[in-house]
């Protein structure tokens, strides 16, 4: 792909060296068809556009829906399959592209020559103001403040939330075990105030206080008992800490009806997207 | 047009020897010490303190700070007595301190009863007057008192400064937190619960803005949010800091701009809030002004004349870090066009004139490729969301070069950017309802008070209606001889400030069939005793839309295990005919409850029209009614049926009375009942 998009500047006669270039071709690579000639090729390469994928768009039922690879597979993918795929595409060309978190969301961030910052929506293919990502996000100030969201990501900071990709897969796979926390920890060390990680930490000591208390119930232990359990108050401490952590971040959920209108309107996206798809379908029946 | 209480600081100001400047600025080097000290913890930080002493270093030592404690325990004392009144419906763990939040809000934008001891052991209720917004002079350019605490207090109007620090006095002494934080030239109050996280407080508009709005339209940039230059909480120190800075532009505008007091104190300043952008921009421009001192000494036209001196190239390089300092701090002025899109909305809402907006465009980082792109913004071009189109930006009375991050020029203070000197309307963006209403989510912390017991006053032409049910004991004195208490000593009453045991009032919006409904306060004491209780009165709404249905009942608190006086208000409210135009009001159902004491019903619309409902008188004796009467189970006794058909014209005021073909005046149709 890295070369396809080093033919397509060329033909476009656009800077190599120029950052701003990079981008752009990037940008068009994820939004538009583009129809290159290669130098070692008789027929031009042709690529689409990727489109977002509303089909079980958390990955809830496929966690593989996630994936950059699937992506690459299918060119449907979703907020955090598209941004980094973009990212590694920045890195093959050697671009200057950061990720960016807004709540259950990623996206890219870009400086200009002028060093001035723009937001890149791939899911929606369009640049969007800060303003705009604010509200549809319902981003506090305080989260941005602690820079939990909208801040521009260094490498390190990609790779740690990596890091969390990964335990969130194994957690998937073989449920919470002691292991993701090294995961975490790696993630955090690398990141101090990484929501996702100190998140999957909460939900970790969660599950774990749940099952202990559940023991206490089967086995018929008394509350005495309970107050007496070192490891249990421990428990108890890390979940509540890590709360605290979280609350400390700005982090906040949606209310309730906004987040149901956002998903109504992802809905509505969704049959638009649809409809467009089967278009694609059918003109590629008729042969254009 | 100065206000009267400026002549009235001026005149005792000069009584006590104002305008001899010697002691006028030791006076500020006082002022300065005291804050110092607290600053630097020498002795508790007190913002109410703090606050004071800013104020009166300006008003030259004439204030007198037990009036100011004593206004300020009168609001808190009024906001604690809504304690407990049980409209608060919220069940997470930090409820004290919600109610201790919404206590603070209601007493300063709602009326509030309180009791007052009148003559000969009476006792009268009043209302707390609501503080409201004075539109004149908003940034106290022409008078600096028009942003003091001490200025609200006497006035009950102030500005988005006097406002939110008065707020947070208040809070702080009812024991619970309210932080202040900074917007551009604006000052608002953030709060935390458990139920919604941080939330916001605008007391000149009496809304709750979320963050987006306040970003959007308030023109703040992102890394001014991410360095914490605007919308961060400020600590205790922080907000003491400020005071600071209030004392040095109180200064200034008495001393002028250039002096070592000032640049003393906004160093202290940013000592303990390094990302202050007010204080950081009154350092900078008093940088300048030193330099442009020493311009004119030597006669220098341009800054760069005098850089071959390396003393004032030193001068002007500390000058220019300053401005850049503030710049990379995310500090943007904001535009004009953005300003006087503002000032369209405003007037078109009285109007139905459309005017051309200025639209904004999105900036195109792909323009020198010839490629445009779609940008998605929130306002769709009304708000400048973009805060660097340009390669030079002005900070304060300097045009910066974003480039090479030098100054390009100085400029004399541009006042068109500054909100300042604007026409009093523009300043009413933080007031208005948000014009962009439809893009924002709108939501308030006080959302889950279910029974809301704000009554608002409706600025679309609604009319609501206020039913009020109360119970009052007629007599001079009632209760056992061993329990006796002054009572009412007053017939039937159509008096809003009437004394009362128990009172309800239910507000009604005839448009949107919504009620809320809210207790009265009432005091009760003991004839033998020096003092006595407040007792509130509970309710419970249980209306459904137009069908109101409201229980109100509370006991005497100052008598342990003394009965509840319950009173039942059920009625139904509709209307018939265009409500735009002349209509008619239809009451019916029953007012029932204890026959002891007396009862009454009445409603009133906006204008202050009151109409009798119904009203019962007890035919139990004084002494023996609340131990027999109260005791029993008989809350079904009373019943008063109510069916009124009320004339109503367009602008929901009261007319007349409708009974069949006959037209009853309001001034007849309340005299039949006086005269039962």
């Amino acid at each position: 792909m890295a070369t396809h998009l080093g033919f397509y500047m060329q033909t476009q006669g656009y800077d190599p060296d120029d950052n701003s270039a990079k981008n752009l071709a990037i940008y068009n690579f994820f939004t538009d068809t583009l129809k290159v000639k290669h130098k070692d090729r008789e027929q031009p390469v042709t690529t689409y556009p990727m489109f977002y994928d509303f089909e079980d768009f958390w990955g809830r039922e496929d966690r593989s829906k996630m994936f950059v690879t699937k992506l690459i597979r299918e060119g449907t993918g979703q907020c955090h399959s598209l941004p980094l795929f973009y990212l590694i595409l920045a890195e093959e060309m050697n671009a200057v592209a950061h990720l960016a978190f807004a709540p259950n969301h990623s996206y890219i961030k870009i400086r200009d020559k002028r060093g001035d910052w723009h937001n890149i929506e791939l899911t929606t293919h369009s640049l969007t103001s800060d303003q705009y990502i604010m509200q549809t996000g319902f981003v506090t100030s305080s989260a941005i403040a602690s820079k939990i969201y909208m801040n521009p990501l260094t490498k390190k900071e990609v790779v740690a939330q990596c890091v969390n990709d990964l335990m969130m897969n194994y957690i998937r796979k073989f449920g919470n075990e002691d292991f993701i926390l090294e995961g975490t920890n790696l993630a955090i060390k690398h990141n101090q105030n990484n929501l996702t990680a100190h998140l999957i930490n909460h939900h970790y000591y969660q599950e774990l206080l749940q099952h202990i208390l559940k023991q206490y119930q089967d086995k018929g232990l008394t509350d005495k008992a309970l107050l007496q359990d070192e490891k249990a108050q421990y428990v108890y401490r890390q979940m509540m800490g890590s709360r605290a952590l979280i609350d400390n971040l700005g982090y906040a959920d949606m209310p309730a009806d906004l987040y149901e209108n956002w998903l109504r309107s992802v809905e509505d996206e969704g049959q638009k997207q649809e409809h467009r798809n089967k278009m694609r379908t059918l003109m590629g029946q008729i042969g254009n | 047009m100065k206000s009267a209480l400026t002549i009235f600081f001026l005149a005792s100001a000069i009584l006590q020897g104002y305008g001899q400047s010697e002691p006028q600025e030791r006076r500020y080097e006082e002022a300065y010490n005291e804050l110092k000290s607290m600053l630097k913890g020498a002795v508790p930080p007190s913002f109410k303190r703090a606050v004071f002493i800013s104020e009166n270093a300006y008003m030259g030592g004439t204030l007198d700070y037990d009036d100011y404690n004593r206004k300020i325990d009168f609001l808190v004392q009024v906001s604690r007595s809504t304690l407990n009144d049980g409209v608060l419906d919220y069940s997470e763990s930090d409820f004290e301190e919600v109610e201790k939040q919404f206590a603070v809000f209601r007493v300063l934008k709602y009326p509030t009863p309180y009791v007052e001891k009148g003559e000969n052991n009476s006792f009268n209720i009043y209302s707390t007057r609501p503080f409201t917004y004075d539109f004149e002079d908003a940034f106290g350019e022409s008078d600096w008192t028009k942003m003091f605490v001490t200025k609200l207090l006497a006035t009950h109007t102030g500005n988005c400064h006097s406002l939110p620090f008065l707020y947070k006095i208040l809070a702080e002494e009812l024991g619970t937190a309210a932080h202040l934080a900074m917007a551009p030239n604006h000052t608002y109050i953030k709060q935390w619960t458990e139920q919604t996280g941080w939330f916001n407080t605008e007391l000149t508009s009496g809304q709750f803005p979320i963050d987006s709005w306040m970003m959007a339209s308030g023109y703040i940039k992102l890394e001014a949010i991410q360095n914490r230059l605007y919308m961060d909480t400020l600590s205790t120190k922080q907000s003491i800091a400020v005071t600071l800075t209030d004392l040095v532009q109180g200064y200034q505008k008495k001393f002028g701009t250039n002096d070592d007091f000032a640049l003393k104190s906004l160093n202290l300043v940013l000592d303990y809030y390094p990302q202050y952008a007010n204080a950081l921009l009154l350092k900078a421009e008093l940088m300048k002004s030193r330099y442009e001192d020493l311009m004119k000494d030597r006669g220098a036209k341009a800054p760069a004349d005098l850089w071959h001196d390396p003393q004032a190239r030193k001068h002007f390089r500390e000058m220019q870090d300053q401005y850049v300092h503030i710049y990379k701090l995310g500090y943007r002025q904001m535009p004009r066009e953005m300003y006087l899109n503002w000032l369209m909305d405003l007037e078109e809402r009285d109007t139905e004139e459309k005017r051309e907006r200025y639209t904004f465009e999105a900036p195109q980082p792909f323009e020198e490729y010839g490629q445009k792109v779609k940008v998605s913004t929130l306002s769709k071009g009304k708000y400048q969301e973009f805060f660097d189109t340009d390669t030079v930006t002005q900070i304060g009375s300097v045009v910066l070069n974003r480039i090479s991050g030098q100054i390009s020029h100085f400029v004399k203070y541009d006042t068109m950017h500054s909100e300042a000197t604007l026409e009093p309307d523009v300043i009413s963006r933080w007031l208005s309802p948000d014009p962009l209403a439809e893009e924002f989510y709108s939501w308030s912390p006080y959302n889950f008070v279910k029974n809301n017991p704000l009554r608002f006053i409706d600025p679309d032409g609604r009319y609501p209606i206020d039913i009020i049910t109360r119970s009052y004991a007629p007599f001079k004195t009632f209760g056992p001889p061993f329990a006796k208490y002054y009572g009412d000593n007053r017939g039937h009453s159509l008096d809003k400030n009437a004394s009362y045991r128990t009172s309800a009032t239910i507000n009604y919006d005839t448009e949107t069939f919504k009620s809320s409904a809210i207790g009265g306060l009432s005091y009760s004491r003991a004839v033998e005793a020096e003092k006595g209780s407040y007792s509130n009165t509970y309710v419970k709404n249980r209306s459904d839309g137009s069908n109101l249905d409201v229980h109100s009942y509370g006991n005497n608190a100052d008598l342990t295990g003394s009965w509840d006086i319950d009173q039942f208000t059920k009625l139904s409210v509709t209307t018939n005919g265009d409500i735009k135009g002349d209509h008619i009001l239809n009451i019916t159902g029953t007012i029932s409850g204890d026959d002891f004491p007396n009862q009454e019903s009445f409603v009133t619309d906006a204008d202050g029209n009151t109409l009798w409902l119904g009203n019962f008188a007890t035919s139990v004796g004084p002494a023996k009614g609340p131990t027999w009467n109260l005791a029993r189970k008989n809350e079904g006794d009373v019943h008063i049926n109510v069916n009124i058909n009320i004339n109503v014209n367009a602008d929901g005021v009261f007319q007349s009375i409708q009974r069949g073909d006959k037209t009853i005046s309001i001034e007849d149709w309340n005299k039949q009942f006086e005269q039962k």
